[in-house]
């Protein structure tokens, strides 16, 4: 009887026992591996500003001209931390190849280890099991090992910084030949690269599996949120798009470390010295395999910001998505189309009349898809009564931003636009107002909305106002010049900020008005920065004092409400939930209240 | 259930069987000369008959569910994309001299 | 709490969960290797007439490992039927064969190897010997992977089959779905690198 009664005991408390370190550190909890890579993402995030903050100071006020003004604050720690003082700074002044670095690293940063990691690593780890009424993911032990493989990426990518010659320096993009020229800080980017990628392989075919089979009872494929859609469809835009950007990064570590020369031109003169030991290779297959994932890498940011979107948008105008399938559909074709546009990205290199009419012409065509979500997204405002709560104003904020970003895209896609367009400001302006404003105010929508289910305590309303209002205005008084910089001809990655081109009274170039918007810009940036300061603060404080909730504070739908805020290691106490109806039952006429969750049978 | 299995089993050696004589095939037909692309050609389909009778018979994807079946054919798909993209990019490079 | 469907599949898409991640794995793994396909298509197109190296490699050592290979892929799906049939003594065998082939395939590699190395040539010669190192090595190292895994449940990991042989089974399922991948990329590679 006794042995009976013990070991009864013991299978009931079995779950509590797991020591700290089992349950936070080394968790195999989607829901803490979730919490685990959206802390790591927003210390990248914050990282990757801080070195945009850097090339801005350099940008406004470059060493060389009447305006230099050394770098305030931090130029000390900076010096003495990184070592090589031509690799760094030196009496304030970024050196040139510093630049080059804080480039190249704030693209890689906030592409592979900040946006990512958050919105799919983040995002899609804690919502999308709770979303289909799954105890787990199916494969708890590989979901934490993507999570590792993500940190050990992140710290080879900062350790980096730390080498003689520095971190790498060739652009995000990593083009060769100059990326296999460059110091040792591009082969740690190689081995990040590879442990990332790995990450995101893992990460994806464990999302997919889950999607497939753990369904919860009843909840069939279009009975799904568009979250979940918007991360199915993500995983196979990483699992299908990162492999050749694996197999081009085996090929750069061969030129590097091995002196192949798979992307090394015959006959190339570096420094007027003939590169005789490479013969044969072409830099344009490093492009086609750097886009092949790049392309996809684009709808890997912006999709799942899609889906959080439309949660957001759905539970706070308190009506049906409109055209559900419509938006279904659209993303199904977004990312098969996101496949094959990659060579938009290359129309300088010299191709064909044949190849850039099929890329533009896919190029158009996957403008249709996005162009069907956002109108699905704004007709569903249509007649609402929308609570403006902060994850709504952030969601509604998303809505113009992304739409200026996608349709300053489409002259981006048309060659002849795109000739004097390519590399300019107006590029930088295009992407960050997809990636800024677009992607990372809905990661913003998505904290403040999930944030009560993950910890039980709701955000303060009064610091999410005074977060958001101000970083809205600073995004656009960032991005909307660099337009106006771009369309005037100011290319991007110099180093001086376009100073050197400026027009004199014999020479045309950049008018002076142009080149002084960069200090205006980066008043605006040093101005985001500070606006982000309520939001941390925000996070944190309530994470002691917010005000409690229950199961359901947004009055929602989805299945993850039905869970306790926040759930428990199994997530759904009773056994996975049934599922009787769509995801979007607001206002239902007859309905006994202005929402049927998911989980609720007809009543007869 | 285990006849059944037996009957999968001899059909494993005739697939073995099928392997090797794709394997002889291919080194006899690489000594004769049908010009670099007829070759290459030949080379081409005997891999791509003896990779299929691999993945239908060995992976039983003959037998497998519509799930796979979805996954393989977009995969497939893309890397074909891939193949003829880059290829025809290669070939459509204007003569600048 | 037991994620479902790890062992039994699910009823409506007929499949257990470790099939559907292998076969998504090997998706992955399929654009991995279709990448360094294209770059051995355009390096080719892209090399001037004539300068392409032809006819550098022992085409029997080749053959013999492609035969090699071949007969690894019976092994496995025998130790998985004779498994099916509850026989783990003659599973284990055929895994130990397994083993063996890649281990012969491994050996006749490095010789390979050794020989091209002794004879100068190294992937900084040219591109043609860029690719066949690059290519071959990845495959050696899937090859190695595959060993690991396969020495893995012919030794400690046969233990699950005293208490879940079902399971048990659906593993060497899915490690030999990786080994087919893996023999079936050198069903490409041999013609490519070898006789064209």
């Amino acid at each position: 009887m006794q042995t009976t009664s013990e070991q009864s005991h013991h299978g009931d408390v079995h779950h509590e026992e797991l020591g700290f370190i089992r349950k936070y550190i080394f968790s195999t909890d989607h829901k803490v591996i979730g919490i685990q890579y959206g802390v790591t993402a927003i210390f990248f995030f914050l990282f990757g500003f801080s070195l945009m903050l850097l090339m801005r100071w350099q940008i406004a006020y470059p060493a060389g001209t009447e305006n230099f003004k050394p770098v305030p604050i931090v130029a000390d720690l900076i010096e003495k931390m990184l070592h090589a003082e031509s690799t760094s700074m030196s009496d304030g002044v970024i050196s040139s190849d510093f630049y080059n670095t804080l480039g190249a690293m704030h693209g890689t940063i906030m592409v592979f280890l900040a946006v990512v990691p958050m919105a799919f690593g983040a995002f899609g780890n804690f919502v999308v099991p709770l979303q289909i009424g799954a105890v787990d993911m199916t494969f708890p032990k590989i979901n934490a090992a993507s999570y590792w493989c993500y940190f050990a990426g992140g710290i080879v990518m900062v350790v980096s910084f730390f080498l003689p010659g520095g971190a790498a320096s060739s652009g995000w993009t990593s083009y060769t030949p100059l990326a296999v020229f460059a110091t040792t800080g591009q082969t740690f980017w190689l081995f990040g690269m590879v442990l990332l990628i790995t990450s995101s392989l893992l990460g994806a075919v464990n999302f997919i599996t889950t999607i497939i089979q753990e369904r919860a009872p009843g909840l069939t494929w279009m009975k799904l949120p568009f979250f979940v859609w918007a991360q199915f469809v993500t995983g196979f835009l990483l699992l299908l798009a990162f492999p050749p950007l694996e197999a081009a990064g085996v090929m750069q570590l061969m030129d590097r470390l091995a002196g192949t020369s798979f992307f090394m031109p015959s006959g190339l003169v570096v420094s007027e010295v003939l590169q005789e030991q490479y013969a044969g290779g072409s830099p344009l297959l490093w492009q086609h395999l750097f886009w092949f994932l790049g392309h996809p890498e684009v709808y890997v940011l912006i999709l799942p910001a899609m889906g959080i979107v439309c949660e957001i948008v759905a539970n706070n105008t308190r009506k049906p998505i409109f055209g559900y399938r419509s938006l279904v559909y659209a993303v199904l074709s977004l990312g098969f189309l996101s496949f094959i546009v990659w060579a938009h990205h290359m129309y300088l290199t010299g191709m064909g009349t044949v190849i850039s009419t099929f890329f533009q012409t896919t190029t158009m065509i996957i403008s249709i898809p996005s162009v069907i979500i956002l109108t699905v997204l704004f007709l569903s405002l249509w007649g609402g009564s929308i609570r403006f709560n902060v994850p709504m104003l952030f969601a509604l904020a998303f809505l113009p931003m992304f739409g200026i970003g996608g349709l300053t895209g489409l002259p981006l896609g048309l060659n002849a636009t795109d000739i004097h367009l390519h590399d300019s400001y107006y590029v930088i302006a295009h992407f960050h107002y997809v990636v800024a404003p677009g992607t990372i105010f809905a990661m913003f929508a998505g904290v403040y909305y999930w944030f009560p289910k993950a910890t039980g305590k709701k955000m303060s309303e009064f610091w999410g106002h005074v977060h958001f209002w101000p970083s809205l205005i600073f995004m656009n008084l960032i991005f909307m010049p660099m337009f106006i910089q771009g369309m005037a001809g100011m290319s991007r990655r110099m180093y001086d900020g376009g100073a050197f081109y400026a027009a004199t009274d014999d020479e045309i170039g950049l008018p002076m008005s142009v080149i002084d918007l960069n200090v205006n810009i980066t008043h605006a940036a040093i101005g985001l920065a500070i606006a982000q300061l309520p939001f941390l603060y925000n996070l944190v404080s309530s994470l002691f004092k917010g005000e409690k909730v229950g199961r359901n504070p947004w009055q929602a739908t989805t299945l993850e409400w039905v869970a306790a805020s926040p759930p428990p290691h199994g997530n759904f106490e009773g056994g996975a939930p049934t599922v009787y109806r769509g995801p979007y039952e607001y206002s239902v006429p007859g309905a006994k209240q202005d929402f049927t969750p998911q989980n609720e049978p007809d009543v007869k | 259930m285990s006849e059944d299995i037996q009957k999968q089993v001899q059909k494993y050696l005739l697939v073995f069987y099928a392997l090797l004589a794709g394997t002889v095939l291919t080194v006899a037909v690489s000594y004769v000369d049908l010009g670099q692309t007829g070759n290459i050609f030949v080379a081409f389909i005997i891999a791509s008959v003896k990779a299929s009778l691999v993945v239908l018979f060995f992976m039983h994807l003959i037998h497998e569910k519509r799930t796979v079946y979805m996954i393989m054919a977009v995969t497939v798909f893309f890397c074909l994309g891939m193949f003829l993209i880059t290829m025809v990019s290669m070939a459509d490079v204007p003569n600048i001299r | 709490m037991d994620i479902p469907y790890t062992v039994k599949p699910r009823p409506d898409t007929g499949l257990y969960n470790a099939k559907i991640g292998i076969w998504l794995f090997l998706a992955s793994e399929v654009m991995l290797f279709g990448a360094l396909f294209s770059s051995y298509i355009m390096l080719r197109a892209g090399a001037e007439p004539g300068t392409w190296l032809t006819n550098q490699l022992q085409v029997p050592l080749g053959f013999i490992n492609t035969v090699v290979l071949i007969a690894s892929s019976v092994t496995v799906v025998y130790a998985w039927a004779n498994l099916k049939m509850g026989n783990i003594a003659r599973a284990r065998f055929f895994l130990l064969v397994t083993i063996a082939c890649g281990l012969v395939f491994l050996l006749i590699k490095s010789y390979e190897y050794y020989h091209k190395f002794s004879h100068h040539h190294y992937p900084s010669t040219d591109p043609y010997w860029a690719l066949y190192f690059t290519l071959t090595g990845l495959h050696a190292f899937h090859v190695i992977c595959g060993m690991v895994v396969f020495v893995y449940f012919w030794g400690p990991g046969a233990s699950m089959w005293k208490t879940d042989p079902e399971r048990y089974t659906n593993r060497i399922e899915v490690v030999g779905l990786f080994w087919h991948f893996v023999d079936l990329v050198w069903i490409f590679l041999f013609p490519l690198l070898y006789l064209l």
